[in-house]
């Protein structure tokens, strides 16, 4: 098993330098970042120059890539410099988007499960019932949706059309605290929390749509399988009752591939929090990739690529593991 | 396949002609993927009849003038135009009959594409073996690890512009599964007595891969492409709407949308139908995928 995992965790490297160097080429194709910087008119063109040299950009591909690659494992520079937020470093400008997108992805996705994984059971063990095809349809059509535009259509009927919640942002501006206005981040940290939470609804229920209709069917599915194997027709011959066998027997061993698959949802939370957050708002990593991208904001737009690229694997790698971890019959070697 | 049961008859013709007849008769129980397969025939239909269907209208032509508000751009709908105009005066019901068009083809073609690419890798890796296998599937781990919509929104950004282009930058992203699929039949089924007797008569490599392998894996291919097509049409409806997927002014059901969030307020009637139009074919394809899935496994039949 550990030799397993060190092989695999050496295998990952390759795959990374190989995802950011392609992605590193591309993103430089997409233009010269100095050469926006031309429009400020506080900058002159031999500071474009110079900013150029101090960032290698005057060299060919592969050795900026490497002062690039260099900085960006031990960040002296703070992952370069960003075109968008002048005068903040990449590291900075990342770090302060952080934890918005944590907060939304992460509720979102532990709604998702929490309600797929009941939903799901219920569905298989009342295989072709009404309440079954309820369920198959609402799961297809959270699977069949396209995010943005459910994103849109939440926006105009329940913040346009009755103003339930906040069309945009993850935060007001101003909180009225005994009847005062009171900046945001100077309101009582309960207050914060209850504003961003009305703000986040609107996108964490995208999500958990988006999410839940995946997760209900691999629910449905595995409990479907384990539901027909020899072990729980056993336990139910040797006269267990129908609730043991359903969480003693058959729950435990469906719920192994749903485990696996959490490490294995990851691209898809970062599509759709880049998604989202472009459509409600809310600055966070999403959106900043998007706008990184459009912009040819170039270290801004790897530093982010490349920490997604080093999400996904590992949650490639964490599910590997979780596999071998949840069902002992399962041996690496 | 196809060449055999054509020229020799008999036997095989008969027992493939079962196999499929079998996997249709399941496909008819599952009512869903019936409704499924009846309401994708109908919007092939609908986008084959865009020009008859369009009441007169033409997708490409700005409207001089609408009899019943001042401005034709963002007007409502009205006689002639049940589902108003644009932000560019262009009638939106025949810009979703002719973006139909568009987004449906997309959406095959990049299936299409994606699962040749995934055939031939699966086939070629699970064949070989050996190097040839650890290369393929190191590079399958490598397009499994990219942040897919981030590297699409970069590439759409590079190569701006045409159609291929599109259907390019959706295709290299969608044949990941289908290889890994092929890959797991083929190493089982390369051990069989079929193959063998045909490595046994000489045959080459290349045909027995594509002659004898290729057609027993297709049952996995065709529900994973199916379901593709829904994947597919989705990236490029959210590649048009951020504004870098199928340019003006060809339409697309995706950048039909691209400027819906700002007419939200003055012309909301122009978000819905080409939203609407994508979810029922992309929950069409998904319904029929599955029942596919269900009709072509046998084990899954009960």
């Amino acid at each position: 098993m550990r030799n397993y995992l060190i092989r695999r965790a050496l295998e990952l490297i390759p795959v990374l330098f190989a995802i950011t160097f392609v992605s590193f080429w591309l993103v430089s194709k997409m233009g010269d970042p100095f050469a926006t910087l031309i429009i400020n008119p506080h900058v002159r063109p031999e500071d474009i120059q110079r900013l150029r040299h101090i960032w290698h950009w005057d060299e060919p591909l592969v050795i900026r890539f490497v002062y690039w690659l260099k900085d960006f494992v031990y960040p002296k520079a703070g992952w370069g410099l960003s075109i968008l937020a002048p005068g903040r470093n990449v590291l900075e400008v990342i770090k302060s988007r952080i934890p918005i997108t944590m907060a939304f992805s992460a509720t979102s996705m532990v709604l998702a499960i929490v309600i797929s994984v009941p939903l799901g059971i219920y569905s298989a063990l009342h295989q072709y019932s009404v309440s079954d095809y309820g369920l198959t349809f609402f799961a297809f059509f959270g699977m069949s949706m396209p995010t943005f535009w459910f994103g849109i259509m939440l926006m105009y009927l329940f913040a346009v059309k009755v103003h339930w919640f906040p069309a945009a942002g993850a935060h007001s501006a101003f909180l009225i605290v005994e009847g005062m206005h009171v900046e945001f981040s100077e309101a009582p940290k309960i207050r914060q929390f209850i504003d961003t939470a009305w703000h986040l609804a609107l996108p964490i229920f995208v999500l958990v749509v988006f999410q839940t209709g995946a997760w209900l069917r691999y629910m449905r599915s595995s409990m479907l399988e384990v539901k027909h194997q020899d072990y729980v027709r056993t336990a139910r011959a040797k006269g267990v009752n129908d609730r043991t066998v359903i969480y003693k027997h058959a729950f435990r061993n469906a719920i192994i591939p749903i485990i696996t698959l959490i490490g294995l949802s990851f691209p898809g939370l970062i599509g759709g929090a880049m998604i989202t957050e472009t459509i409600f708002a809310i600055d966070g990593i999403g959106r900043l990739t998007f706008k990184a991208v459009m912009s040819q904001d170039v270290f801004v737009a790897m530093a982010l690529i490349t920490i997604f690229a080093v999400l996904i694997v590992l949650g490639n790698f964490i599910a590997d593991i979780l596999y071998a971890v949840v069902d002992p019959r399962i041996r690496y070697s | 396949m196809a060449k055999n049961t054509y020229i020799d008859g008999g036997t095989t013709t008969s027992e493939t002609y079962s196999y499929w007849r079998k996997v249709f008769q399941r496909l008819r129980k599952h009512h869903l993927a019936m409704i499924a397969l009846f309401i994708l025939g109908l919007l092939i239909l609908i986008v084959v009849l865009a020009k008859p269907l369009s009441f007169g209208n033409d997708p490409f032509t700005y409207i001089e003038s609408v009899p019943w508000i001042a401005r034709p751009e963002l007007a409502p709908p009205g006689p002639g135009h049940p589902l108003g105009l644009d932000n560019m005066a262009r009638d939106a019901w025949s810009r979703i009959l002719y973006g139909g068009r568009v987004s449906l083809a997309v959406g095959f073609i990049c299936s299409l594409v994606g699962a040749s690419i995934g055939l031939f890798f699966g086939l070629i890796a699970g064949y070989f073996g050996g190097i040839v296998d650890m290369l393929v599937m190191r590079f399958t781990d490598f397009m499994l690890s990219v942040p897919v919509l981030p590297i699409m929104v970069v590439l759409a950004a590079v190569i701006r512009g045409s159609l291929a282009a599109i259907i390019f930058i959706i295709s290299i992203f969608s044949w990941m599964g289908v290889a890994r699929l092929v890959r797991g039949e083929v190493l089982s089924l390369k051990e069989q007595e079929f193959t063998e007797a045909a490595r046994a008569i000489g045959e080459s490599p290349a045909r027995i891969m594509f002659i004898h392998l290729l057609p027993n894996t297709m049952a996995p291919v065709i529900v994973a492409s199916t379901l593709a097509i829904a994947g597919n049409i989705i990236y490029e409806a959210t590649l048009s709407f951020l504004g870098l997927g199928i340019r003006q002014p060809t339409p697309s059901w995706g950048n039909m949308l691209n400027g819906a969030q700002t007419f939200m307020l003055t012309a909301p009637w122009l978000m819905w139908w080409p939203g609407i139009a994508i979810l029922i074919t992309t929950l069409a394809f998904n319904f029929l995928g599955d029942g596919l899935r269900d009709a072509l496994d046998p084990r899954l039949y009960r």
